[in-house]
């Protein structure tokens, strides 16, 4: 072997570019070559080093919070909560359901990477409804408004139950949604439990809407198309909404996300901006 | 680190606040996504906080650990991304990643900007042809033979191109007496 040779082998093993039987001989050479070794540790530090050529990018700041939170209820450290009496007992419920399912999930994340996507999806629309709650509770409430923040309290604990449900499920299903020419990037995916009959749609980079227009998000059963509810995106053109199975209906096969005039349509229509079929054989669970 | 070791939530997020532009750079640099780029993060960072014992000060810096696991973890991702879509032309990034802005990131301190500047330096200097290798097969994990195919070099080509091109990197951060900032 040329002194070429054996530096082209280290320089590539460094790299991760050798394929397993030239990566073998390189760890052979190291193993008896102590010159061989320190070189490739020279190298594998110019290695890392090329991480910081990558263009500085922060991430959205909810991540922060995401991964702390996660962090807490997954090593059980225990969580501030401000919510008023007399939500506690629904809210907390909600809350200990999901921290137990979550602890249980925490030990799956050691062995399934991909279960662990899935329950750091879900836990972030758990901070999510726990943050709106808060501030529903938190909100300075009249007589006009109680009946009416009453009903949105009760929307997002129902949320919080079916989110709960839906990390229970060891059969959930994750579908990753594809953006369309109309959808202009956007990314999406589809968490799906047949077993609570509902499901999570997380999606960011969505298209700038119309005026009087909205998001409307489909289902197709196999047998028709049929509406599921829509949604406006939030200030980051993001989306993290929980979809219930119409009573009646069949469990979806495909699901689609539409632009629709304000109020929803009767039909898909023309502009869909993303669409994904729900997997048959989950990958993870 | 031992503050994690502790269970310190603290802990996580100090490490999170200097660490986490660069690991999740890495991450979009790799993937060209930003929610997979997010979930890499999230990934690596929790798993700090599961398993601190995953990373041995005597084997590396924390940086160096946090880079490899990084890159890993995205390549890992882009590869079974790749496999979904079965489709190369999804492999291409769809828009240039650009530094954020001129200030960079200031939780990452002042030695950290430095090593990056350097280093960005470094690669700026090399000439495109080993650049492009090197980025290859550093963001992309692709294997000699895989980049030799995509850029329809000889492997021989790619091989001097890569080796050439750490010489020059290795030489000029040398130069620079540059090594991993704790």
């Amino acid at each position: 072997m040329t002194p070429e040779e054996r530096d082209e082998l280290l320089t590539a093993y460094a790299l991760g570019t050798l394929p397993g039987p030239e990566a073998a001989a390189v760890e052979e050479l190291v193993r008896r070559d102590s010159t061989a070794a320190r070189e490739l540790a020279r190298y594998h530090e110019i290695v890392d080093l090329v991480a910081l050529s990558a263009p500085l990018r922060r991430a959205d700041p909810s991540l922060r919070a995401r991964i702390l939170g996660a962090a807490r209820a997954g090593r059980g450290e225990p969580r501030v909560l401000r919510w008023t009496r007399w939500q506690i007992a629904s809210a907390v419920a909600a809350a200990v359901a999901f921290v137990a399912v979550f602890g249980w999930a925490a030990n799956m994340q050691r062995e399934l990477t991909e279960q662990a996507r899935h329950n750091a999806a879900l836990a972030a629309i758990v901070e999510a409804n726990a943050k709106r709650i808060e501030s529903l509770t938190q909100t300075g409430v009249t007589q006009s408004l109680q009946e009416d923040l009453q009903t949105q309290l009760q929307t997002a604990l129902a949320d919080q139950e079916l989110v709960t449900a839906i990390s229970a499920d060891r059969n959930t299903k994750m579908s990753v949604l594809e953006a369309t020419s109309a959808g202009h990037g956007a990314v999406a995916r589809y968490l799906w439990s047949g077993e609570a009959a509902a499901g999570v749609l997380l999606a960011r980079g969505l298209p700038d809407l119309p005026l009087d227009s909205v998001y409307q998000v489909w289902f197709d059963d196999g047998r028709r198309t049929f509406s599921v509810g829509t949604f406006t995106p939030d200030e980051r053109s993001a989306v993290q909404k929980v979809v219930r199975l119409p009573a009646g209906a069949g469990a979806p096969q495909r699901v689609s996300v539409s632009v629709a005039p304000a109020g929803g349509a009767s039909s898909v229509g023309r502009i869909v901006v993303l669409s994904g079929a729900i997997e048959a054989n989950p990958e993870a669970y | 680190m031992v503050g994690l070791l502790g269970g310190q939530i603290e802990a996580l997020s100090a490490l999170y606040d200097r660490y986490s532009s660069l690991v999740f750079s890495v991450s979009l640099r790799v993937l060209y996504d930003w929610q997979l780029a997010e979930d890499v993060t999230q990934e690596v960072f929790l798993r700090l906080w599961q398993r601190p014992e995953s990373y041995d000060p005597t084997r590396g810096r924390l940086l160096s650990w946090l880079m490899s696991v990084t890159r890993n973890r995205a390549i890992d991702e882009r590869r079974r991304m790749a496999r979904r879509q079965r489709s190369e032309e999804d492999e291409e990034p769809m828009f240039e990643l650009r530094d954020q802005d001129a200030t960079g990131d200031p939780a990452l301190g002042a030695a950290l900007a430095e090593s990056r500047r350097v280093v960005r330096a470094a690669m700026a200097l090399l000439p495109a042809a080993q650049r492009e290798v090197l980025e290859l097969a550093y963001f992309g994990g692709f294997t000699q033979t895989e980049i030799a195919e995509r850029l329809q070099l000889p492997l021989g080509t790619v091989k001097t191109r890569v080796r050439l091109g750490m010489h020059k990197l290795r030489d000029t951060l040398e130069e620079e007496g540059q090594g991993l900032t704790p």
